[in-house]
């Protein structure tokens, strides 16, 4: 899948994550999940769990260690949609 | 600070019942004699015996709290909990912070036991993702919703709790044994207030065993609300419930110093078990062992049995209540005087793990508010129940009753284990 086919998706499963609070308008790629985004990181294991369910792909646990930013997890997604 | 002189006392309600969605609301129901029980369709479609039963509805429109906490991800029993347990921590003058990051209240304390827990997320969640071969699915909210503490801990967690934290589990009497044991606890100079019960949430998979054990009633699916028959003729057998029932106990030095207003004092209280002999087994109780803990509860409280106006029992609508009326009239056998009694079950049916706990709120809410609520569906009463005592003791309308002072709230649970608390009005 390219990143334009996987960005808005990836974007609406963090939207399900993040307080009500964040401005979107705002948001830039290198702008970390749990930290800039405030999703909280007990719940962070769903999210990855919901982006493997929407993407039919599986994260192990050191890679979902490597998704710290919005573009991480894009990239990721990007990767082992090509390379399953 | 251990200190042989700490009372106790309770200075916050809280509670969601199948007749009630909050203390307020509860007390109207008892009032007026409401049944919470009525047809479920999901226990016709399971092809249940029983088709009928008390579920206790969220009231979560107003909780903002909730969804702060992200409480839509618990299940029914922790969600009970939370909301009771946010009601009895409001109801007691406390104040909840949502932005607190980092005080801890060490002085208080939860215990809120269960008898089936979390038994809803593992059959709907854990085993069908587990049998798929998918246990890495079945998401975060999963391992806290299954352990036996998990309503403890997450109103620990919202409140910020940081004294003793945890779960008891005694069957019918987990409610009642929940708030002996926080009784103790600060009587102990453990803690100064304790936030105890039990909750139940609904859920076909802790009915069902029932329902195979053929305790339940199956035969009065078309008139739901008076299937729930304590004390009557035809007590059909037990209708089930879910619901939480929540009392903030405080040591009294404390609740007098913050001017809390305070409903009543624990005077104290016994458990024990009848060890399934001498009649005894996993549905009847053995009786000697229900005379020792109700006398020792009286003995321990400083009280003699002539003291208690009213009994709270845990009479169900199965041939038990016989036994039970005849164990308490043998406490007063040496006098004419025999206590009102009555059964909070008649309404909102068998509550299992948080049937204590919903009958103790209902005790003291008649304390509080000076009356003594119905036993709906009790007529005709049983004729050996009738041998026994006079039935006028057996209130079938609301009486108001503005001395009402003691109350022993009993319950007498599977398994043949027994509890027993006495709670006394608090005088100005």
């Amino acid at each position: 899948m390219t990143r334009e086919e996987i960005k808005p998706t990836f974007i609406d499963i963090l939207k399900k994550y993040t307080p009500s609070t964040i401005i979107w308008d705002s948001i830039t790629e290198n702008d970390s999940i749990i930290g800039k985004l405030n999703v909280n990181s007990a719940r962070f294991v769903d999210l990855i769990i919901d982006v493997e369910d929407a993407f039919e792909i599986d994260i192990d646990d050191e890679r979902m260690n490597q998704i710290i930013t919005i573009k991480n997890g894009i990239d990721m997604v990007e990767s082992l949609t090509a390379n399953p | 600070m251990k200190n042989d002189n700490i009372r106790v006392v309770i200075t916050g309600l809280g509670v969601v019942a199948s007749n009630g969605k909050n203390a307020s609301d509860y007390n109207e129901s008892l009032i007026a004699g409401k049944s919470g029980i009525k047809s479920i369709k999901e226990l016709s479609d399971l092809n249940f015996g029983c088709t009928i039963g008390g579920i206790a509805e969220l009231n979560i429109d107003k909780n903002a709290f909730f969804s702060n906490n992200q409480l839509d991800k618990a299940n029914n029993h922790i969600q009970l909990a939370c909301i009771a347990g946010m009601e009895a921590y409001l109801d007691s003058g406390l104040t909840y912070n949502p932005e607190n990051e980092e005080n801890v209240d060490w002085d208080t304390g939860a215990i809120i036991g269960t008898s089936a827990g979390g038994i809803d997320t593992i059959g709907d969640l854990v085993v069908p993702f587990t049998k798929a071969q998918k246990p890495r699915k079945i998401g975060t909210s999963a391992a806290l919703n299954i352990t036996g503490s998990g309503a403890s801990l997450d109103l620990a967690n919202i409140l910020a709790l940081g004294n003793k934290v945890s779960a008891n589990s005694s069957v019918c009497c987990t409610g009642t044994e929940a708030i002996l044991d926080g009784f103790h606890h600060i009587k102990s100079g453990r803690a100064l207030r304790m936030l105890t019960g039990s909750s139940e949430g609904y859920s076909p998979y802790s009915w069902a065993p029932m329902d195979s054990l053929r305790v339940l009633n199956s035969r009065s699916n078309n008139s739901p609300e008076t299937a729930s028959a304590p004390l009557n003729k035809d007590g059909f057998g037990l209708v089930l419930s879910s619901g939480a029932g929540i009392l903030m106990l405080e040591n009294l030095d404390t609740a007098l110093k913050r001017g809390a207003e305070i409903y009543a004092e624990i005077l104290g209280g016994s458990v024990n078990c009848g060890g399934r002999k001498s009649g005894g087994s996993m549905t009847y109780p053995n009786k000697e062992g229900m005379k020792r803990c109700i006398s020792e509860a009286v003995e321990l409280s400083g009280i003699v049995p002539q003291d208690i106006d009213l009994i709270n029992g845990h009479l169900t609508g199965t041939k038990g209540d016989v036994l039970e009326v005849s164990v308490w009239k043998e406490l007063f056998e040496h006098t004419d005087y025999f206590p009102y009694i009555q059964s909070t079950k008649s309404m909102i049916g068998h509550g299992l793990g948080a049937a204590g706990s919903l009958e103790s709120v209902a005790s003291i809410l008649q304390l509080h508010n000076g009356y003594i609520h119905p036993s709906i569906n009790c007529e005709p009463v049983h004729p050996e129940i009738e041998k026994k005592i006079n039935t006028d003791r057996i209130p079938k309308k609301c009486i108001k009753k503005e001395d009402l002072t003691i109350i022993a709230k009993s319950s007498f649970g599977f398994g043949d284990v027994n509890s027993c608390l006495i709670f006394k009005k608090w005088e100005k």
